[in-house]
């Protein structure tokens, strides 16, 4: 699955460890998620539907 | 909620206390064994087996560190402890067939260690999966 979090954080200003805090995840799973190496669960992508306020399939395209 | 880097600061802490116990516990045991002339063999049973209460509580401490995660660290737990599994799975049954045709009896005490390092590996080898 593809996703443009690293572009909305970017956008933003919000580092990775900033935005790690808002969702109560660690640098290390930010990481994962930009570089596509790890999907989220359902409710971390709401929880980053709502902190970016999109909607999710606005930030995740599977492909 | 307690953020992660806090759990990950009380966790070293509860370790170093841990590991000062487990070693002052062992020891004591240990020497009282040697030393101290008891010779009731149930009492030298509890005695030898008191390591084994640190030992409990650190899967307490451990258990504890892995529900404070986050879903990708758990899960990258959950690969490393079955690498863990696998792989002292494969060695100790290999080593036990080859006890078999002769081989030197190896004392299981090993095989908790094996179980802890393959885990270290494990995690190394999830966290390069996922980076």
């Amino acid at each position: 699955m593809k996703n443009s979090l690293k572009e909305l954080r970017t956008e933003a200003g919000w580092s990775q460890v900033a935005l790690g805090e808002k969702l109560g995840v660690s640098r290390q799973t930010i990481i994962a998620l930009e570089n596509g190496k790890y999907d989220p669960s359902l409710k971390l992508a709401f929880s980053l539907a709502k902190v970016f306020e999109r909607r999710i399939e606005d930030i995740f395209t599977n492909e | 909620m307690e953020s992660i880097c806090e759990s990950n600061k009380q966790y070293r802490r509860q370790m170093l206390i841990w590991a000062v116990t487990y070693c002052v516990v062992t020891y004591a045991s240990v020497y009282t064994l040697k030393n101290a002339g008891i010779e009731h063999f149930g009492l030298r049973t509890l005695i030898a087996l008191t390591p084994m209460l640190p030992i409990a509580w650190v899967g307490v401490i451990i258990m504890r560190f892995i529900r404070s995660l986050d879903e990708l660290q758990q899960k990258m737990q959950f690969e490393a402890v079955v690498f863990s599994a696998v792989m002292t799975g494969l060695l100790t049954g290999a080593y036990g067939f080859m006890e078999g045709v002769g081989y030197p009896k190896l004392d299981t005490i090993w095989i908790l260690p094996m179980l802890m390092i393959f885990w270290v590996i494990g995690q190394a080898l999830a966290r390069r999966r996922y980076k």
